[in-house]
Protein backbone atom coordinates (compact mmCIF):
# COMPACT_ATOMS: atom_id res chain seq x y z
CA UNK A 1 0.00 0.00 0.00
CA UNK A 2 1.62 3.19 -1.23
CA UNK A 3 0.47 6.75 -1.64
CA UNK A 4 1.69 7.97 -5.00
CA UNK A 5 1.67 11.57 -6.25
CA UNK A 6 0.43 11.98 -9.82
CA UNK A 7 -0.66 14.82 -12.09
CA UNK A 8 -4.45 15.15 -12.11
CA UNK A 9 -6.25 14.82 -15.43
CA UNK A 10 -6.35 18.29 -17.03
CA UNK A 11 -10.15 18.14 -17.26
CA UNK A 12 -10.67 16.39 -13.91
CA UNK A 13 -13.08 18.95 -12.52
CA UNK A 14 -15.50 18.53 -15.42
CA UNK A 15 -14.88 14.78 -15.56
CA UNK A 16 -15.92 14.14 -11.96
CA UNK A 17 -18.85 16.52 -12.20
CA UNK A 18 -20.17 14.78 -15.30
CA UNK A 19 -20.48 11.53 -13.38
CA UNK A 20 -22.28 13.10 -10.44
CA UNK A 21 -19.70 14.61 -8.11
CA UNK A 22 -21.38 17.99 -7.82
CA UNK A 23 -20.48 18.23 -4.12
CA UNK A 24 -16.76 18.69 -4.63
CA UNK A 25 -16.44 21.89 -2.62
CA UNK A 26 -15.47 21.36 1.02
CA UNK A 27 -16.62 23.68 3.81
CA UNK A 28 -13.03 24.97 4.05
CA UNK A 29 -13.02 25.91 0.34
CA UNK A 30 -10.80 23.00 -0.75
CA UNK A 31 -11.63 20.22 -3.17
CA UNK A 32 -13.17 17.00 -1.87
CA UNK A 33 -11.98 14.92 -4.82
CA UNK A 34 -8.18 14.66 -4.91
CA UNK A 35 -6.67 12.84 -7.85
CA UNK A 36 -3.31 14.53 -7.32
CA UNK A 37 -2.49 11.28 -5.53
CA UNK A 38 -3.71 7.71 -5.51
CA UNK A 39 -3.24 4.63 -3.36
CA UNK A 40 -1.65 1.61 -4.96
CA UNK A 41 -2.29 -1.79 -3.36
CA UNK A 42 -0.92 -5.23 -4.05
CA UNK A 43 -3.42 -7.98 -4.86
CA UNK A 44 -2.50 -9.59 -1.55
CA UNK A 45 -3.39 -6.43 0.38
CA UNK A 46 -6.72 -6.25 -1.40
CA UNK A 47 -7.41 -9.87 -0.47
CA UNK A 48 -6.61 -9.00 3.14
CA UNK A 49 -9.07 -6.10 3.12
CA UNK A 50 -11.73 -8.27 1.53
CA UNK A 51 -11.24 -11.08 4.04
CA UNK A 52 -11.26 -8.64 6.99
CA UNK A 53 -14.53 -7.15 5.72
CA UNK A 54 -16.15 -10.58 5.53
CA UNK A 55 -14.91 -11.40 9.03
CA UNK A 56 -16.12 -8.10 10.50
CA UNK A 57 -19.54 -8.56 8.91
CA UNK A 58 -19.88 -11.90 10.63
CA UNK A 59 -18.64 -10.55 13.98
CA UNK A 60 -21.14 -7.68 13.75
CA UNK A 61 -24.08 -9.98 13.05
CA UNK A 62 -23.03 -12.17 15.98
CA UNK A 63 -22.75 -9.09 18.20
CA UNK A 64 -26.23 -7.95 17.13
CA UNK A 65 -27.61 -11.37 18.05
CA UNK A 66 -25.83 -11.07 21.40
CA UNK A 67 -27.40 -7.65 22.05
CA UNK A 68 -30.85 -9.12 21.37
CA UNK A 69 -30.31 -12.30 23.41
CA UNK A 70 -28.89 -10.39 26.38
CA UNK A 71 -31.14 -7.35 26.17
CA UNK A 72 -28.28 -4.84 25.96
CA UNK A 73 -30.27 -2.21 24.05
CA UNK A 74 -29.87 0.44 26.75
CA UNK A 75 -26.09 0.41 26.30
CA UNK A 76 -26.68 1.33 22.66
CA UNK A 77 -29.05 4.15 23.62
CA UNK A 78 -32.01 2.45 21.91
CA UNK A 79 -35.38 3.60 23.33
CA UNK A 80 -37.58 0.87 24.90
CA UNK A 81 -40.44 1.37 22.43
CA UNK A 82 -38.14 0.47 19.54
CA UNK A 83 -36.88 -2.82 20.99
CA UNK A 84 -39.81 -5.12 20.07
CA UNK A 85 -39.83 -3.70 16.54
CA UNK A 86 -36.09 -4.35 16.12
CA UNK A 87 -36.51 -7.89 17.44
CA UNK A 88 -39.30 -8.67 14.99
CA UNK A 89 -37.43 -7.15 12.07
CA UNK A 90 -34.31 -9.14 12.97
CA UNK A 91 -36.35 -12.36 12.94
CA UNK A 92 -38.01 -11.53 9.63
CA UNK A 93 -34.65 -10.91 7.91
CA UNK A 94 -35.85 -8.09 5.68
CA UNK A 95 -33.68 -6.95 2.78
CA UNK A 96 -30.66 -4.78 3.52
CA UNK A 97 -28.69 -3.09 0.78
CA UNK A 98 -25.49 -1.63 2.04
CA UNK A 99 -23.05 -0.62 4.78
CA UNK A 100 -19.55 0.78 5.03
CA UNK A 101 -16.87 -0.35 7.46
CA UNK A 102 -14.29 2.33 8.19
CA UNK A 103 -10.95 0.60 8.56
CA UNK A 104 -7.51 1.73 9.64
CA UNK A 105 -5.05 -0.02 7.35
CA UNK A 106 -1.37 0.59 6.68
CA UNK A 107 -0.53 -2.39 4.47
CA UNK A 108 1.45 -3.96 7.32
CA UNK A 109 -0.87 -4.59 10.26
CA UNK A 110 -4.24 -6.33 9.86
CA UNK A 111 -7.06 -3.90 8.97
CA UNK A 112 -8.65 -2.54 12.17
CA UNK A 113 -12.30 -1.59 12.49
CA UNK A 114 -12.78 2.07 13.42
CA UNK A 115 -16.56 2.05 13.03
CA UNK A 116 -19.41 0.65 10.98
CA UNK A 117 -21.77 2.95 9.07
CA UNK A 118 -24.47 0.38 8.48
CA UNK A 119 -27.53 2.59 8.19
CA UNK A 120 -26.86 5.76 6.16
CA UNK A 121 -23.43 5.49 4.55
CA UNK A 122 -22.46 8.00 1.88
CA UNK A 123 -19.22 8.48 -0.10
CA UNK A 124 -20.88 5.83 -2.27
CA UNK A 125 -20.90 7.55 -5.65
CA UNK A 126 -17.24 8.51 -5.37
CA UNK A 127 -16.26 4.93 -4.49
CA UNK A 128 -18.54 3.14 -6.93
CA UNK A 129 -18.54 5.52 -9.90
CA UNK A 130 -16.08 8.42 -9.79
CA UNK A 131 -12.95 6.42 -9.00
CA UNK A 132 -14.06 3.73 -11.48
CA UNK A 133 -14.14 6.27 -14.33
CA UNK A 134 -10.79 7.63 -13.09
CA UNK A 135 -9.29 4.13 -13.31
CA UNK A 136 -10.62 3.55 -16.82
CA UNK A 137 -9.02 6.79 -18.02
CA UNK A 138 -5.79 6.86 -16.05
CA UNK A 139 -4.90 3.18 -15.55
CA UNK A 140 -7.12 1.29 -18.01
CA UNK A 141 -5.17 -1.93 -17.58
CA UNK A 142 -5.07 -1.91 -13.78
CA UNK A 143 -7.71 -3.31 -11.46
CA UNK A 144 -9.62 -1.73 -8.59
CA UNK A 145 -11.28 -3.27 -5.57
CA UNK A 146 -14.65 -1.94 -6.59
CA UNK A 147 -17.54 -3.98 -7.91
CA UNK A 148 -19.97 -1.87 -5.89
CA UNK A 149 -22.03 -0.91 -8.92
CA UNK A 150 -22.34 -4.47 -10.24
CA UNK A 151 -23.29 -5.75 -6.80
CA UNK A 152 -25.85 -3.02 -6.16
CA UNK A 153 -27.59 -3.78 -9.45
CA UNK A 154 -27.54 -7.50 -8.67
CA UNK A 155 -28.96 -6.85 -5.19
CA UNK A 156 -31.85 -4.74 -6.46
CA UNK A 157 -32.64 -7.39 -9.05
CA UNK A 158 -32.93 -9.93 -6.26
CA UNK A 159 -34.91 -7.54 -4.09
CA UNK A 160 -37.47 -6.64 -6.73
CA UNK A 161 -39.77 -9.53 -5.88
CA UNK A 162 -39.84 -8.61 -2.17
CA UNK A 163 -40.86 -5.03 -2.80
CA UNK A 164 -44.51 -4.24 -2.26
CA UNK A 165 -46.66 -1.47 -3.69
CA UNK A 166 -46.61 0.26 -7.04
CA UNK A 167 -43.57 2.41 -6.34
CA UNK A 168 -40.24 2.29 -4.59
CA UNK A 169 -39.75 5.60 -2.81
CA UNK A 170 -36.32 7.04 -2.10
CA UNK A 171 -36.29 9.53 0.75
CA UNK A 172 -33.54 12.02 1.49
CA UNK A 173 -33.14 15.49 2.92
CA UNK A 174 -33.02 18.68 0.88
CA UNK A 175 -29.30 19.10 1.38
CA UNK A 176 -27.63 22.21 0.01
CA UNK A 177 -24.43 20.37 -0.93
CA UNK A 178 -26.48 17.77 -2.89
CA UNK A 179 -24.34 14.98 -1.41
CA UNK A 180 -27.34 13.08 -0.04
CA UNK A 181 -29.46 13.97 -3.07
CA UNK A 182 -26.84 12.53 -5.43
CA UNK A 183 -26.30 9.43 -3.30
CA UNK A 184 -29.99 8.65 -3.50
CA UNK A 185 -30.19 9.57 -7.19
CA UNK A 186 -27.34 7.13 -7.83
CA UNK A 187 -29.07 4.37 -5.87
CA UNK A 188 -32.17 4.96 -7.98
CA UNK A 189 -30.03 4.55 -11.10
CA UNK A 190 -28.80 1.19 -9.85
CA UNK A 191 -32.37 0.13 -9.03
CA UNK A 192 -33.53 1.22 -12.48
CA UNK A 193 -30.69 -0.68 -14.12
CA UNK A 194 -31.96 -3.73 -12.27
CA UNK A 195 -35.35 -3.25 -13.89
CA UNK A 196 -37.15 -1.38 -11.09
CA UNK A 197 -38.71 1.43 -13.16
CA UNK A 198 -41.05 2.71 -10.50
CA UNK A 199 -38.62 4.70 -8.33
CA UNK A 200 -39.78 8.03 -6.92
CA UNK A 201 -37.77 10.49 -4.84
CA UNK A 202 -39.32 12.20 -1.84
CA UNK A 203 -37.94 14.59 0.73
CA UNK A 204 -38.07 13.21 4.27
CA UNK A 205 -40.06 16.26 5.41
CA UNK A 206 -42.65 15.64 2.66
CA UNK A 207 -43.57 12.17 3.92
CA UNK A 208 -47.18 12.45 5.04
CA UNK A 209 -49.25 10.52 7.55
CA UNK A 210 -52.81 9.73 6.52
CA UNK A 211 -54.80 9.30 9.71
CA UNK A 212 -57.81 7.78 7.95
CA UNK A 213 -55.75 5.09 6.23
CA UNK A 214 -53.20 4.81 9.08
CA UNK A 215 -50.44 4.90 6.51
CA UNK A 216 -47.54 7.00 5.35
CA UNK A 217 -48.23 8.68 2.03
CA UNK A 218 -46.23 10.47 -0.67
CA UNK A 219 -46.98 13.88 -2.18
CA UNK A 220 -49.69 12.36 -4.38
CA UNK A 221 -51.23 10.89 -1.22
CA UNK A 222 -50.40 7.43 -2.43
CA UNK A 223 -49.59 4.96 0.32
CA UNK A 224 -45.86 4.31 0.73
CA UNK A 225 -45.27 0.56 0.80
CA UNK A 226 -41.57 0.26 -0.02
CA UNK A 227 -39.08 2.95 0.85
CA UNK A 228 -35.33 3.44 0.91
CA UNK A 229 -34.33 6.23 3.28
CA UNK A 230 -31.05 8.06 3.60
CA UNK A 231 -31.97 9.22 7.09
CA UNK A 232 -30.79 7.62 10.33
CA UNK A 233 -33.11 5.37 12.26
CA UNK A 234 -32.29 7.08 15.55
CA UNK A 235 -33.67 10.31 14.08
CA UNK A 236 -36.78 8.71 12.54
CA UNK A 237 -37.90 6.97 15.72
CA UNK A 238 -37.37 10.04 17.88
CA UNK A 239 -39.30 12.45 15.67
CA UNK A 240 -43.02 13.29 15.76
CA UNK A 241 -44.03 10.48 13.38
CA UNK A 242 -41.77 8.00 15.22
CA UNK A 243 -44.59 6.27 17.16
CA UNK A 244 -46.67 5.90 13.95
CA UNK A 245 -43.64 4.41 12.22
CA UNK A 246 -43.22 1.83 14.98
CA UNK A 247 -46.93 0.94 14.89
CA UNK A 248 -46.94 0.38 11.14
CA UNK A 249 -43.39 -0.94 10.69
CA UNK A 250 -44.45 -4.34 9.42
CA UNK A 251 -46.72 -2.91 6.75
CA UNK A 252 -43.91 -1.05 5.02
CA UNK A 253 -40.72 -2.40 3.45
CA UNK A 254 -38.09 -0.07 4.94
CA UNK A 255 -34.60 -0.17 3.47
CA UNK A 256 -32.29 -0.17 5.39
CA UNK A 257 -34.30 -2.18 7.96
CA UNK A 258 -34.65 -0.92 11.54
CA UNK A 259 -32.36 -3.59 12.99
CA UNK A 260 -29.46 -1.67 11.45
CA UNK A 261 -29.76 0.47 14.61
CA UNK A 262 -27.85 -2.32 16.35
CA UNK A 263 -24.91 -2.06 13.96
CA UNK A 264 -24.74 1.62 13.11
CA UNK A 265 -23.93 2.54 16.65
CA UNK A 266 -20.52 3.04 18.17
CA UNK A 267 -21.79 1.20 21.25
CA UNK A 268 -21.34 -1.93 19.16
CA UNK A 269 -17.55 -1.47 19.29
CA UNK A 270 -17.03 -2.25 23.01
CA UNK A 271 -19.42 -5.20 22.66
CA UNK A 272 -17.41 -6.54 19.71
CA UNK A 273 -14.21 -6.28 21.77
CA UNK A 274 -15.84 -7.87 24.80
CA UNK A 275 -17.02 -10.84 22.70
CA UNK A 276 -13.77 -11.17 20.72
CA UNK A 277 -10.95 -9.88 22.93
CA UNK A 278 -7.65 -9.57 21.11
CA UNK A 279 -9.19 -10.09 17.66
CA UNK A 280 -6.71 -8.84 15.00
CA UNK A 281 -9.36 -6.77 13.17
CA UNK A 282 -10.62 -5.02 16.29
CA UNK A 283 -9.24 -2.30 18.54
CA UNK A 284 -9.69 -2.41 22.32
CA UNK A 285 -12.82 -0.37 23.05
CA UNK A 286 -14.67 0.23 26.32
CA UNK A 287 -17.84 1.85 27.61
CA UNK A 288 -16.55 2.82 31.02
CA UNK A 289 -13.45 4.87 30.25
CA UNK A 290 -9.98 4.65 28.78
CA UNK A 291 -8.79 2.11 31.40
CA UNK A 292 -5.03 1.72 30.94
CA UNK A 293 -4.90 3.12 27.38
CA UNK A 294 -2.51 6.06 27.01
CA UNK A 295 -3.58 6.88 23.44
CA UNK A 296 -7.25 6.61 22.65
CA UNK A 297 -10.25 8.17 20.91
CA UNK A 298 -13.31 9.20 22.87
CA UNK A 299 -16.36 9.29 20.61
CA UNK A 300 -20.11 9.61 21.18
CA UNK A 301 -22.14 6.48 20.48
CA UNK A 302 -24.17 8.21 17.80
CA UNK A 303 -22.01 11.03 16.48
CA UNK A 304 -21.70 11.64 12.75
CA UNK A 305 -19.02 13.06 10.45
CA UNK A 306 -16.40 13.02 13.17
CA UNK A 307 -18.29 15.38 15.52
CA UNK A 308 -17.51 15.56 19.28
CA UNK A 309 -14.46 13.35 18.97
CA UNK A 310 -11.45 13.69 21.23
CA UNK A 311 -8.09 12.08 20.47
CA UNK A 312 -5.71 11.57 23.37
CA UNK A 313 -2.13 10.69 22.44
CA UNK A 314 0.26 9.71 25.24
CA UNK A 315 -2.10 11.10 27.83
CA UNK A 316 -2.49 14.51 26.15
CA UNK A 317 -5.39 15.87 24.10
CA UNK A 318 -4.04 15.87 20.53
CA UNK A 319 -7.21 17.06 18.87
CA UNK A 320 -10.86 17.64 19.69
CA UNK A 321 -13.83 18.43 17.43
CA UNK A 322 -17.04 20.36 18.16
CA UNK A 323 -20.59 19.20 17.75
CA UNK A 324 -23.82 18.54 19.57
CA UNK A 325 -23.55 14.80 20.26
CA UNK A 326 -22.61 12.98 23.42
CA UNK A 327 -25.83 12.96 25.48
CA UNK A 328 -26.19 9.27 24.59
CA UNK A 329 -22.79 8.44 26.15
CA UNK A 330 -19.31 7.73 24.82
CA UNK A 331 -17.01 4.88 23.90
CA UNK A 332 -13.24 4.80 24.35
CA UNK A 333 -11.30 3.17 21.52
CA UNK A 334 -7.56 2.60 21.34
CA UNK A 335 -5.85 5.05 19.02
CA UNK A 336 -4.28 3.36 16.02
CA UNK A 337 -1.65 5.62 14.44
CA UNK A 338 -1.19 5.43 10.67
CA UNK A 339 2.35 6.05 9.50
CA UNK A 340 4.02 6.01 6.11
CA UNK A 341 1.68 8.29 4.20
CA UNK A 342 3.41 11.63 4.88
CA UNK A 343 0.97 13.73 6.87
CA UNK A 344 -2.07 11.94 5.52
CA UNK A 345 -4.40 9.71 7.50
CA UNK A 346 -6.18 7.37 5.09
CA UNK A 347 -9.35 5.66 6.24
CA UNK A 348 -10.44 2.76 4.08
CA UNK A 349 -14.21 2.68 3.64
CA UNK A 350 -14.95 -0.96 2.87
CA UNK A 351 -18.36 -1.57 1.38
CA UNK A 352 -20.70 -4.42 2.14
CA UNK A 353 -23.44 -4.87 -0.43
CA UNK A 354 -25.89 -7.11 1.36
CA UNK A 355 -23.74 -9.99 2.61
CA UNK A 356 -20.73 -9.47 0.36
CA UNK A 357 -17.64 -7.25 0.45
CA UNK A 358 -17.85 -5.10 -2.68
CA UNK A 359 -14.97 -2.66 -2.73
CA UNK A 360 -13.27 0.27 -1.07
CA UNK A 361 -13.10 4.06 -1.15
CA UNK A 362 -10.38 5.97 0.63
CA UNK A 363 -10.87 9.23 2.43
CA UNK A 364 -7.96 11.00 3.97
CA UNK A 365 -7.66 13.69 6.55
CA UNK A 366 -4.68 15.94 6.83
CA UNK A 367 -5.26 15.88 10.58
CA UNK A 368 -6.25 12.97 12.80
CA UNK A 369 -10.05 12.91 12.48
CA UNK A 370 -11.86 11.89 9.28
CA UNK A 371 -14.47 14.62 9.22
CA UNK A 372 -16.45 16.59 6.67
CA UNK A 373 -13.32 18.27 5.30
CA UNK A 374 -11.56 15.01 4.48
CA UNK A 375 -10.83 14.37 0.82
CA UNK A 376 -11.43 11.33 -1.35
CA UNK A 377 -8.40 9.78 -3.07
CA UNK A 378 -8.82 7.07 -5.74
CA UNK A 379 -7.04 3.73 -5.66
CA UNK A 380 -5.90 0.89 -7.91
CA UNK A 381 -4.12 -2.41 -7.54
CA UNK A 382 -1.87 -4.55 -9.66
CA UNK B 1 -4.87 -14.45 -4.76
CA UNK B 2 -7.88 -13.81 -6.96
CA UNK B 3 -7.63 -14.01 -10.70
CA UNK B 4 -11.02 -12.54 -11.36
CA UNK B 5 -11.23 -8.78 -11.82
CA UNK B 6 -12.50 -6.97 -8.77
CA UNK B 7 -13.82 -3.91 -10.56
CA UNK B 8 -17.31 -3.41 -11.96
CA UNK B 9 -17.70 -4.54 -15.54
CA UNK B 10 -19.55 -1.38 -16.52
CA UNK B 11 -20.99 1.63 -14.75
CA UNK B 12 -23.89 3.31 -16.49
CA UNK B 13 -25.71 6.35 -15.19
CA UNK B 14 -29.00 7.93 -16.07
CA UNK B 15 -30.59 10.14 -13.45
CA UNK B 16 -27.20 11.02 -11.96
CA UNK B 17 -26.15 12.64 -15.23
CA UNK B 18 -29.37 14.60 -15.47
CA UNK B 19 -29.28 15.86 -11.88
CA UNK B 20 -25.58 16.75 -12.25
CA UNK B 21 -26.33 18.79 -15.34
CA UNK B 22 -29.21 20.51 -13.57
CA UNK B 23 -27.11 21.22 -10.49
CA UNK B 24 -24.36 22.71 -12.63
CA UNK B 25 -26.82 24.94 -14.42
CA UNK B 26 -28.26 26.08 -11.13
CA UNK B 27 -24.88 26.95 -9.68
CA UNK B 28 -23.90 28.84 -12.85
CA UNK B 29 -27.16 30.75 -13.08
CA UNK B 30 -27.30 31.46 -9.37
CA UNK B 31 -30.84 30.16 -9.15
CA UNK B 32 -31.73 28.09 -6.11
CA UNK B 33 -34.16 25.86 -8.00
CA UNK B 34 -34.38 24.61 -11.55
CA UNK B 35 -37.63 24.80 -13.39
CA UNK B 36 -38.91 22.26 -15.84
CA UNK B 37 -41.13 23.16 -18.79
CA UNK B 38 -42.55 20.88 -21.41
CA UNK B 39 -41.38 21.52 -24.97
CA UNK B 40 -41.92 20.01 -28.38
CA UNK B 41 -39.31 19.00 -30.96
CA UNK B 42 -38.99 22.63 -32.10
CA UNK B 43 -38.13 23.73 -28.54
CA UNK B 44 -41.50 25.45 -28.18
CA UNK B 45 -43.18 25.41 -24.79
CA UNK B 46 -46.32 23.27 -24.77
CA UNK B 47 -48.82 22.20 -22.12
CA UNK B 48 -47.27 20.07 -19.35
CA UNK B 49 -49.84 17.32 -19.82
CA UNK B 50 -48.31 16.47 -23.21
CA UNK B 51 -45.07 15.61 -21.45
CA UNK B 52 -46.89 13.58 -18.84
CA UNK B 53 -48.55 11.55 -21.59
CA UNK B 54 -45.25 11.45 -23.50
CA UNK B 55 -43.57 9.92 -20.50
CA UNK B 56 -45.94 7.04 -20.76
CA UNK B 57 -45.11 6.38 -24.41
CA UNK B 58 -41.40 6.68 -23.67
CA UNK B 59 -41.63 3.84 -21.22
CA UNK B 60 -43.48 1.80 -23.80
CA UNK B 61 -40.45 2.11 -26.04
CA UNK B 62 -41.81 4.77 -28.42
CA UNK B 63 -39.70 7.90 -28.95
CA UNK B 64 -41.23 10.84 -27.16
CA UNK B 65 -42.48 13.85 -29.09
CA UNK B 66 -42.37 16.07 -26.05
CA UNK B 67 -39.60 16.66 -23.56
CA UNK B 68 -39.10 18.18 -20.17
CA UNK B 69 -36.58 20.95 -20.37
CA UNK B 70 -34.61 22.13 -17.33
CA UNK B 71 -34.33 25.91 -17.40
CA UNK B 72 -31.08 27.60 -16.51
CA UNK B 73 -32.76 30.53 -14.86
CA UNK B 74 -36.15 31.57 -13.60
CA UNK B 75 -38.65 33.61 -15.56
CA UNK B 76 -41.86 32.83 -17.29
CA UNK B 77 -42.13 30.66 -20.36
CA UNK B 78 -45.60 31.03 -21.86
CA UNK B 79 -46.95 28.33 -24.14
CA UNK B 80 -45.64 28.88 -27.66
CA UNK B 81 -42.42 30.61 -26.61
CA UNK B 82 -39.09 29.08 -27.51
CA UNK B 83 -36.59 27.99 -24.90
CA UNK B 84 -32.82 28.28 -25.16
CA UNK B 85 -29.79 28.29 -22.92
CA UNK B 86 -30.58 25.15 -20.99
CA UNK B 87 -29.39 21.77 -22.05
CA UNK B 88 -31.26 18.84 -20.58
CA UNK B 89 -34.01 17.11 -22.45
CA UNK B 90 -35.61 14.70 -20.10
CA UNK B 91 -38.37 12.25 -20.81
CA UNK B 92 -40.45 11.46 -17.76
CA UNK B 93 -42.14 13.65 -15.21
CA UNK B 94 -40.15 16.41 -13.53
CA UNK B 95 -41.06 15.10 -10.10
CA UNK B 96 -39.32 11.88 -10.97
CA UNK B 97 -36.05 13.65 -11.71
CA UNK B 98 -35.18 14.96 -8.30
CA UNK B 99 -37.26 15.71 -5.26
CA UNK B 100 -34.77 18.39 -4.29
CA UNK B 101 -35.52 20.34 -7.43
CA UNK B 102 -39.23 19.93 -7.73
CA UNK B 103 -41.70 22.61 -6.84
CA UNK B 104 -44.67 20.33 -6.39
CA UNK B 105 -46.76 20.51 -3.27
CA UNK B 106 -48.97 17.85 -1.79
CA UNK B 107 -52.53 17.42 -2.93
CA UNK B 108 -54.83 18.63 -0.22
CA UNK B 109 -56.52 16.00 1.85
CA UNK B 110 -58.15 16.47 5.22
CA UNK B 111 -56.63 13.51 6.98
CA UNK B 112 -53.01 13.91 5.82
CA UNK B 113 -50.43 15.68 7.93
CA UNK B 114 -46.83 16.32 6.95
CA UNK B 115 -43.65 17.47 8.59
CA UNK B 116 -43.51 14.75 11.24
CA UNK B 117 -40.15 13.62 9.88
CA UNK B 118 -37.11 15.67 9.06
CA UNK B 119 -36.66 17.90 12.11
CA UNK B 120 -33.41 16.26 13.27
CA UNK B 121 -31.67 17.14 10.04
CA UNK B 122 -32.12 20.88 10.50
CA UNK B 123 -29.00 21.22 12.63
CA UNK B 124 -26.93 19.03 10.29
CA UNK B 125 -25.96 19.66 6.67
CA UNK B 126 -26.44 16.05 5.71
CA UNK B 127 -28.04 12.85 6.95
CA UNK B 128 -25.52 10.48 5.42
CA UNK B 129 -22.12 9.80 6.92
Amino acid sequence: MKRIIIAPRPNWRQAVQDVGLVYNKLPNGGDYWNEGAYYCFSAREVDKLEAATTTLHKLCLDAAQHVIDNNRFTELGIPPAVIPVIKKAWEAEPPAIYGRFDLAYDGVNPPKLLEYNADTPTALLEASVVQWYWLKEVFPKADQFNSIHDKLVAKWRELDEYLVGAKLHFAHIDDLTLEDTMTVTYLRDTAREAGIERTLPILVKDIGWDESRKSFVDLDNEVIRSIFKLYPWEWLVNEEFGPKLLQTYEEVQWVEPIWKMLLSNKGLLPILWELNPGHPNLLPTYFDGSRSMQSFIKKPKLSREGANVEIIVDGKVATATDGDYGEEGFVYQEYFPLHGFDDHTPVVGSWMIDQEPAGIGIREASGLVTDNVSSFVPHMFE
Amino acid sequence: MSLKKKSSSSVSLGLVTIVSAAATLISCGGEPRSQAVCIDKESKVVESKLCEEGAHSYHSGISPFFYWYLMTRGGSYPIGSRVSGGRSFVPGSPEAISSGHSTISGKSSGSVSRGGFGSSSSSHGTAGE
